[in-house]
């Protein structure tokens, strides 16, 4: 996965970091760097801001209390992004677990869509999440590293420690069910 | 891998798969936040840092017993750990094997007099059946007979006792 910044830029995190005296310094330029691409990352996975801004805030944390323990085998990013995707993989089975108690099945009761908003407008957007929301969670997980984050299968089965034919079975099953939810919800 | 040719790949492969999906893709994904969330975020972070650091972490030793903190010491040590509880079985043994070897270990309250024993069957003889107390008299002549001593009773007594029994006996109820 490549880093938003140069390698000097990390180099340089990495430096203020392993000091103990550098390491709120190098904290907060690291936050600088990242926390937006990790923020979309999470928000695209969990849906709402407020889950989003949890998720990452629990991410953060959990990677300033191990940033001593961070061995530099892969760049500081794709660690970040790998904490990112474990917190929000963590947040998303527990609120399926809550969700399943509360109510059975998911809510699918939006009204469809008009026919000529199809492929633009702001619904469509919406309708994109929704279907995004009803895929199993490795589906949304793969679907969201490719469709978004744009990084390869071999990436991403790095992050998911998978194999790269399963990944690209289930991205292609995501996009398929994404591309039916859409048709069928539009009039 | 370059950025621009791996993005290429990530649409080409979309539209082979969903047309409709990559031309959604192609309008991008706008993300609405609250203003200045960015901003501030670092600092919201740094806070809750702070927060948790100046929580002083809980003792795990403070409540724990000194015979726990005695046996830890051996947790690390497999092989001292099973030295001890060795030990400790072999040593519960010997206590059983003692106690029960010991001679007149029997309890005090099983070391009964003849006198007392006598005493107890005679103030619960309805409670045996005499048929085969007799049966097991007969079998062990030389031991001391349990049976009623009838030559020690005199003849008043047995006349007194028959006569008890007589007035009990309600005639009408024989014929």
């Amino acid at each position: 996965m490549q880093a938003p910044g140069p390698k000097s830029m990390e180099d340089k995190l990495l430096a203020l970091l392993r000091s103990e005296s550098t390491r709120e310094q190098g904290f907060r330029l690291l936050l600088q760097e990242y926390q937006e691409r990790l923020y979309l990352h999470i928000r695209r996975m969990v849906g709402e801001h407020e889950d989003a801004n949890d998720v990452l805030q629990n991410c953060l944390v959990k990677a300033y209390r191990n940033i001593s323990s961070f061995k530099a085998r892969s760049a500081l990013y794709t660690w970040l992004y790998r904490i990112a995707t474990n917190e929000a993989m963590t947040f998303l089975r527990k609120r399926q677990r809550y969700n399943s108690r509360v109510q059975a099945g998911t809510d699918t009761n939006q009204p469809p869509l008009r026919a000529d908003s199809w492929m633009d407008g702001e619904e469509v957007q919406q309708r994109l999440e929704q279907a995004l929301e009803a895929l199993p969670h490795r589906q949304k997980q793969v679907f969201v590293m490719r469709y978004y984050d744009e990084l390869s299968y071999a990436e991403i089965a790095a992050i998911l420690k998978t194999s790269v034919g399963g990944l690209k079975a289930s991205y292609h099953h995501a996009v398929k069910k994404i591309e039916h939810y859409l048709i069928n919800t539009i009039i | 891998m370059g950025k621009s040719k791996h993005k290429i790949t990530v649409q080409e492969e979309l539209e082979a798969l969903s047309p409709g999906l990559a031309k959604l893709k192609k309008q991008g994904t706008p993300v609405d936040l609250p203003p200045g969330y960015f901003d501030q975020l670092s600092d919201s972070i740094m806070q809750r840092i702070a927060q948790e650091q100046a929580i002083p972490k809980a003792d795990p030793a403070a409540d724990r017993q000194p015979w726990w903190i005695f046996l830890e010491r051996f947790l690390p040590r497999p092989a001292y750990a099973m030295a001890l509880a060795a030990g400790l079985v072999l040593l519960v043994s010997i206590g059983i094997l003692r106690s029960i070897n010991q001679p007149g270990s029997t309890t005090p309250e099983l070391a009964l007099s003849d006198a007392d024993i006598n005493d107890y069957i005679n103030y619960h003889i309805d409670d045996f059946d005499l048929g085969l107390l007799a049966e097991e008299a007969s079998d062990t002549p030389q031991e001391a007979p349990l049976m009623l001593e009838e030559d020690s009773l005199d003849q008043e007594e047995m006349d007194a006792y028959f006569d008890e029994w007589l007035d009990e006996i309600d005639l009408e109820e024989l014929l």
